[in-house]
């Protein structure tokens, strides 16, 4: 995130300032990440407060998605703590973070490319719901998915690609997907990675 | 799913029994009264279909990749031989035990290789497979060793059907079991379960991303696989009163994904086509040429393989796509 010799955290949207425990709604403290030799997150003091929203900004290779990916879990940080409305999530898996209120989409889409758009948005809905672990009726029967996955379909527009198979859709409307999915969980906390990447200005 | 499946599973999909889903067990009925004389090769038959089944579960809608579910199957037979022959003949509780046990170690092995993926996974299951061989290879006071469990005594079913030389009683009890798990399998390949399972064969990142226990899905998958495969393997040994090294081999491992790779993988239908079509196409080219008859079933999997993909089922999809097209 910040190489030696840059400001530390600098370029984040809010900056700890000896808050008080749980005044922010995601928070770093001290957070590293070494590849090796390579110092690619150097000590981040970090804050979000709740209802804000911030960019995140840094030239390519600057270590953005690094830094999202130890905020989710993807990549565990060299050291540091990561809060997540003042709980200590940092040795946590990312599906325990997701389930405290932490959403994210990728830079690169990472859909379920052979599943229909609907099916797309209906797991992650399933999954807040608790649904998605039962097996003994079938799936179209849980309507409160259904209808929750077509009601974000239908506000950006994708209600009639619901049965489309999202390999199918067009790249701006699969970004779009992408973000459906993580509205589907109803974060508290939501990390949008390069929302509007490769999407040509005419979609 | 939509699109590149047959069957409608997912969140807009259909629960409801279609009448082309009957088709399977009107041949299995046609079998019995018209065919008496097939009805020992219709029982292996129905026992291979459970098989690729319980490998459909895991590897066409988990997208776990084996080449060891023969050790699930094997463990069966066995657990189903030395319970007959130890414990108690009665075939419905010998199901049940060997059911159970296979479900145990799949859920013991399962725990510790589906922390790994691809070629290690592939490994894994291998190496599995070959230490139950070897078990029942070496410990001989209680596999038989190289001669397997002979003359396993079977009671009648519930105390009042007792296994026929003909085979009919035979055939009915697998035909029953089959239908039993297959509508377990279609049941859970539907659910909610059934699509967060096929989420993990898509894209496992995004299912961690979305808060989905990814291995613990897995893992159910696994074990009710396991369970099946394990199910089966002890129709074989109730049926033939008899276990042997065979049903523990790599080689039965092959020719079970060959099985449904042929019919159609995730497609619960492709399971009951594949072993159909192989066993039946074994047995007539073994006729007509004892010597060479693997050289026809290569050819044939080549063919499906290069041209039919999605199998002999995903073939007729586009051939139907096709008419249907031409007709509009």
């Amino acid at each position: 995130m910040s190489p030696p010799g840059r400001p530390k955290g600098e370029s984040l949207g809010a900056q700890r300032q000896g808050s008080p425990m749980g005044r922010f709604a995601l928070e770093t403290r001290g957070l590293c990440k070494n590849f090796g030799g390579l110092t690619v997150a150097a000590n981040i003091e970090f804050g979000l407060e709740p209802g804000a929203r911030h960019a995140l900004i840094g030239p390519n290779g600057a270590g953005k998605t690094t830094f999202v990916n130890m905020l989710t879990g993807r990549l565990a940080p060299s050291s540091g703590t990561i809060l997540l409305g003042g709980e200590d999530v940092t040795g946590l898996a990312p599906e325990a973070r997701v389930k405290r209120g932490l959403g994210r989409t990728f830079q690169i889409n990472t859909l379920f490319r052979d599943m229909s758009v609907l099916d797309n948005v209906a797991l992650g809905v399933a999954e807040r719901l608790g649904i998605a672990g039962r097996m003994w009726r079938a799936a179209s029967a849980y309507r409160e998915v259904r209808d929750e996955a077509m009601e974000l379909l239908a506000r950006l527009g994708l209600a009639d690609d619901a049965g489309v198979r999202v390999l199918d859709l067009p790249y701006g409307k699969q970004r779009l997907v992408e973000i459906l999915i993580a509205l589907g969980l109803k974060p508290k906390v939501l990390l949008l990675d390069e929302p509007a990447a490769g999407v040509p200005s005419l979609e | 799913m939509t699109g590149s499946t047959a069957t409608a599973i997912g969140y807009a999909g259909s629960a409801r029994l279609r009448w082309l889903e009957l088709a399977p067990w009107l041949v299995a009925a046609a079998l019995y009264f018209f065919a008496p004389t097939y009805l020992p090769l219709g029982s292996y038959i129905l026992i291979m279909i459970l098989f690729a089944l319980s490998l459909d579960l895991i590897l066409g809608y988990g997208g776990i990749v084996t080449l060891g579910h023969s050790a699930y199957f094997g463990f069966g037979a066995y657990v189903a031989g030395v319970f007959a022959i130890r414990m108690s003949g009665d075939p419905l509780l010998g199901l049940a035990v060997a059911a159970i046990a296979a479900g145990l170690l799949g859920l013991a092995t399962g725990a510790v290789i589906l922390r790994t993926h691809g070629l290690a996974l592939l490994m894994l299951t291998l190496a599995i497979t070959s230490i139950l061989f070897e078990v029942a290879n070496k410990w001989t006071t209680v596999t038989g060793g190289t001669d397997g469990l002979h003359s396993v005594p079977i009671q009648p079913i519930l105390g009042m059907f007792r296994f026929d030389m003909f085979g009919k009683v035979a055939f009915l009890y697998c035909l029953v079991v089959v239908a039993a798990c297959w509508w377990l399998v279609r049941t859970i390949v539907r659910s909610p379960f059934g699509v967060a399972l096929a989420g993990t064969r898509e894209n496992d990142v995004r299912m961690h991303a979305i808060g989905a226990p990814v291995y613990r899905r897995r893992l159910a998958a696994y074990t009710i696989s396991t369970s099946l495969a394990g199910t089966a393997g002890a129709l074989l040994t109730q049926t033939t009163q008899f276990a042997g090294l065979s049903v523990l081999g790599v080689e039965l491992s092959g020719e079970i994904l060959v099985m449904l790779v042929l019919g159609g993988v995730r497609r619960i239908y492709g399971a009951f086509v594949g072993p159909g079509v192989y066993i039946a196409a074994k047995d007539y080219l073994a006729q007509q040429s004892p010597e060479y008859w693997y050289l026809g079933i290569g050819i044939l999997l080549i063919f499906i393989v290069m041209f039919a993909r999605g199998g002999i089922l995903g073939l007729l999809d586009r051939a139907l796509a096709r008419l249907k097209k031409a007709r509009a």
